[in-house]
């Protein structure tokens, strides 16, 4: 599968999904998005914005202590009010990141899963 | 001559208020012993009983909490004003010296453990004024991150607080935060949380995408705890939470805002 179509099945089938993206980390580039309606470049810029900031936040002390637990700096999610922004990637190194926007009050947990699981999938198929 | 209607319902509320404080300052302070108070369950619950009971008392109390018939602690109140708090045996782990940071700790510990308290008085006023320090309801409220506006950032932290392994809430300054919980996690709580401010008020690093509303930031640390951290304007709270109940959480208080 193509990362567009693991895009398209993760906002298909997270509940309260608008849009997932793909993107680099390093130059906070969205290179590939799954919207139900066009997204205005801006959104995703800002989106990745969001996703660099969140990872920035990581101490490197703590990324040494929880180190082998594999879970430290993998993910993240930045929440307002109205939006929750879930972000993934391989590992607390790769700079490749998916994303899914989801409406406010939507179970957090559940797409944090889906998030992770598209990962782990995008990362199979490009072996 | 010009009249207007005062709302009645609203204006039935103010006068029962206005009764129940009056009937406690006219009250003899061995009656109001008598009454012995149950408190409620939820810590932050507690913590408004209490703080009402500081700020309605005038003339020199002490404040006594209980726990399954043992005495947890005994406030010393005077003016308003919390003067000290001491542990039972008059152990020295409380403190009779404190800036409102250390008595918001120190209440806000109490305030999980305590089931009851009673009043009495002190005869002799000179006993208040020779504790040292006082710290007004106002000082505590800011300092546990309790406001009398409506406030996002407290209702999140009063959503995370009672599954939290440890919380810090702050207001104003960062250094002068209040933390409770399992002093495990206190070193990380303050790392992330100050990289994130770092990051709010540089204008050279990235920003949180608003200032208008609260913005938080959860990050799973293991497989069974996230780091959650929000701050809207001068107001903050940072914990390590149970993965489920921590997202949860985040959910609910997106929910209460809708």
């Amino acid at each position: 599968m193509t990362i567009q179509t693991h895009l398209d099945q993760l906002r298909r089938t997270t509940a309260g999904c608008q849009l997932t993206a793909f993107g680099d980390l390093s130059s906070k580039l969205i290179l590939r998005s799954s919207a139900a309606a066009p997204c205005p470049r801006e959104v995703l810029d800002n989106l990745s914005t969001k996703a660099a900031t969140c990872f920035s936040v990581l101490d490197a002390d703590t990324a040494v202590d929880l180190a082998e637990n594999g879970h430290y700096g993998q993910s993240a999610i930045m929440f307002t009010p109205s939006q929750s922004f879930v972000f993934a990637r391989p590992d607390i190194a790769a700079d490749d990141v998916t994303c899914a926007v989801i409406d406010n009050a939507q179970d957090v947990e559940q797409a944090l899963h889906a998030v992770r699981d598209t990962v782990r999938k995008i990362g199979e198929d490009n072996r | 001559m010009t009249s207007a209607i005062l709302p009645s319902q609203d204006n039935t509320t103010e006068t029962v208020n206005l009764k129940e404080v009056l009937h406690r300052f006219s009250t003899k302070s061995e009656w109001l012993a008598a009454e012995r108070q149950t408190l409620p369950e939820a810590p932050r619950a507690q913590l408004e009983i209490l703080l009402r009971e500081i700020s309605e008392t005038v003339l020199p109390r002490c404040i006594e909490l209980t726990a399954k018939g043992a005495t947890l602690a005994t406030l010393t109140v005077s003016s308003r004003r919390l003067y000290a708090i001491v542990g039972p045996d008059q152990d020295s782990s409380f403190t009779t010296d404190a800036d409102a940071r250390e008595f918001a700790t120190q209440l806000l510990d109490l305030s999980k453990r305590a089931t009851a308290l009673t009043t009495r008085t002190i005869d002799d006023p000179s006993q208040v004024s020779d504790t040292g320090n006082s710290c007004s309801v106002a000082a505590l409220r800011s300092a546990l991150v309790i406001d009398d506006r409506p406030c996002d950032i407290a209702h999140l932290a009063d959503l995370l607080e009672p599954t939290a392994l440890a919380q810090m809430t702050w207001s104003g300054d960062l250094t002068k935060h209040v933390f409770s919980g399992d002093e495990v996690w206190k070193h990380m709580l303050q790392a992330h949380t100050e990289s994130a401010i770092s990051k709010l008020s540089d204008p050279n690093k990235m920003k949180f995408p608003t200032s208008q509303d609260a913005t938080g930031v959860a990050i799973p640390i293991s497989r069974d705890a996230v780091l959650i951290l929000a701050v809207k304007d001068t107001l903050g709270v940072a914990s390590v939470s149970p993965v489920k109940e921590g997202l949860k959480a985040i959910s609910a208080w997106q929910i209460s805002d809708t």
